[in-house]
């Protein structure tokens, strides 16, 4: 259906049209006018304004409800993998600790069990591992558990 | 007891790996892990009955301590 280029012909089937929202509180057969028109004036099609509610510089509020949802399913697979690095370390550890009981293998309990993909979470400080043990002076090996034992000492030495 | 009167109760020791630990066998700094285990028992973590030290939680007690 065409619109009549007659003004009055317009307004009147323009009504017919006129969609009733909540912020125009528009009543059925009763027509759509801007601010600065009048009765009986040529209607402009005005569309409804559009719900900024929640609307801001940053986004809207769906967009910032989707990046919280996002950001929370971030920390629970954090967690996740979280959890199977530490079922993946807890298995190694068993499976060199047997294999130092059965065969004396402790040096790979050493290398196997305190590591995941490269770096260092555990020590095999367990006394039954060591020999010529005796209070630090010195050593040979500078890695994180002697790094650990010259703080504590540098700590015990002020206090 | 504050943390940093905790870990000046840690004994830190000098030791070496038996041989076929380590065929080097060379001296070490470190901690007996039965020791750790009397100050920070949540540093320590047994597993078929060997002890091993934590090293990110007794780092962690030994940061705190230090700064």
């Amino acid at each position: 259906m065409a619109f009549s280029l007659d003004p009055n012909k317009f307004l009147l089937e323009a009504n017919e049209f006129a969609v009733p929202t909540r912020s125009n509180k528009l009543r059925r057969g009763q027509a759509y006018y801007g601010a600065s028109q009048q009765a009986g004036s040529q209607v402009t099609p005005m569309a409804p304004p559009i719900d900024t509610l929640g609307g801001s510089f940053l986004g809207s509020a769906p967009e910032k409800e989707n990046e919280i949802g996002m950001r929370m399913a971030g920390d629970a697979i954090a967690a996740f993998v979280d959890q199977e690095a530490q079922k993946e370390l807890i298995e190694a550890q068993k499976s060199a600790a047997k294999k130092a009981s059965r065969g004396g293998l402790l040096g790979g309990l050493l290398s196997a069990a305190g590591t995941i993909g490269g770096a260092v979470i555990m020590s095999g400080c367990d006394e039954r591992f060591k020999e010529d043990i005796a209070p630090l002076q010195t050593s040979e090996v500078n890695d994180d558990l002697a790094q650990m034992a010259f703080a504590v000492q540098e700590i015990r030495g002020h206090s | 007891m504050d943390i940093r009167d905790r870990v000046a109760q840690l004994q830190p020791i000098q030791f070496r790996y038996h041989k076929d630990i380590d065929p080097e066998q060379k001296l070490r700094a470190g901690f007996s892990a039965q020791q750790v285990a009397q100050v920070f028992p949540d540093a320590v973590v047994e597993i078929d009955g060997y002890l091993f030290i934590k090293n990110d939680v007794l780092g962690g007690y030994i940061q705190a301590a230090k700064s």
